[in-house]
């Protein structure tokens, strides 16, 4: 078991501290979600522990060890899925999955995931905004990372789709743990293992859905 | 992981070569165009490219390629590449 621990995550814009004080231990088989209102900062908070954001001050270790200058990137335990689309929209699927994986064995274990097969010859600037998302949750699901960052993953997907991700997301738990955002909230509860709001700059724990319209984030 | 490189290095270099090109033929002189190519054909293919597909940066991220380790890669090939032809050019000439 391997655990992530972001420690004294502080972030300002213009003057005004968005993320104050943050932090959050996550381990293998956890799945941590996190909402918030539109510009809460759930997003900034996954590109400053992956480092595409540069913090006002940040700790993250992984299993104790200290990553320095925060190049978790370089370190390459952590995977991150943007809120938008990454693949390189003049590649066919399985030439993206091909360079993605040089082992054979992942290959066709990517191949043969659930849609990928009709997919697997059109290029991904063809794909429908739902069949990206899920090519791209295969993929980075496929690859070696301990811990996983996914900004929306059921944003734009249609209902199909989100179970099959759901279920895939589960069976990632045995290998690695993630932390998620999304406002499709009752999907994203169901997958949980603990859940989080980001409201005023701090994290505040959730118990149930009560607790998220107690908070604001959903009206009673 | 080579392919994945060598795909950033066609994309950036597809904007780098119009721009030195371009460049090399109005402004300078075309036996300039592999200086300028390894210069700032480069800086300008690298900000073309950041400027047009820079969420593409993650599906090299999430191979442990950081912006700076792309970069350097590119500018080290462009180097080479300009230094190879130059040293033909003399050779022929």
């Amino acid at each position: 078991m391997s655990f992530l621990e972001i420690k004294n995550l502080n972030k300002s814009f213009r003057g005004k501290q968005i993320l104050k004080d943050l932090s959050l231990e996550i381990s293998t088989g956890d799945i941590n979600v996190i909402f918030g209102r539109n510009g809460s900062g759930k997003s900034t908070f996954l590109k400053l522990i992956y480092g595409t954001i540069i913090p006002d001050s940040i700790e993250v270790r992984i299993d104790g060890e200290l990553i320095k200058d925060n190049n978790v990137i370089l370190d390459n335990r952590i995977g991150y899925l943007p809120q938008n689309n990454f693949l390189p929209k003049n590649l066919k699927v399985s030439e993206i999955i091909l360079m993605y994986f040089s082992d054979a064995n992942k290959q066709d274990r990517v191949f043969y995931a659930p849609r990928i097969n009709c997919i697997q010859n059109r290029k991904i600037g063809h794909l429908s905004m739902g069949e990206r998302r899920y090519l791209e949750i295969i993929l980075l699901g496929n690859l070696n990372h301990k811990f996983l960052l996914l900004d929306e993953p059921f944003s734009m997907v249609e209902p199909l789709f989100v179970e099959i991700i759901k279920d895939f997301l589960n069976t990632l738990k045995d290998t690695k743990g993630i932390i998620l955002t999304d406002h499709y909230y009752q999907d994203a509860m169901e997958i949980a293992d603990k859940i989080f709001l980001i409201k005023d700059g701090a994290k505040i724990k959730i118990n149930e859905k009560n607790d998220l319209i107690n908070h604001g984030y959903l009206i009673a | 992981m080579l392919k994945v490189i060598f795909k950033y290095f066609l994309d950036v270099n597809l904007f780098n070569f119009i721009y030195s090109f371009v460049l090399g033929i109005l402004f300078f002189n075309y036996i300039y165009i592999p200086f300028i190519f390894s210069t700032i054909g480069t800086f300008f293919g690298i900000l073309s490219f950041k400027y047009f597909y820079s969420n593409e940066y993650y599906f090299y991220h999430n191979l442990g390629f950081t912006e700076l380790r792309l970069n350097m890669t590119v500018l080290f090939f462009n180097v080479f590449i300009s230094i190879f032809v130059f040293a033909i050019y003399y050779l022929v000439k």
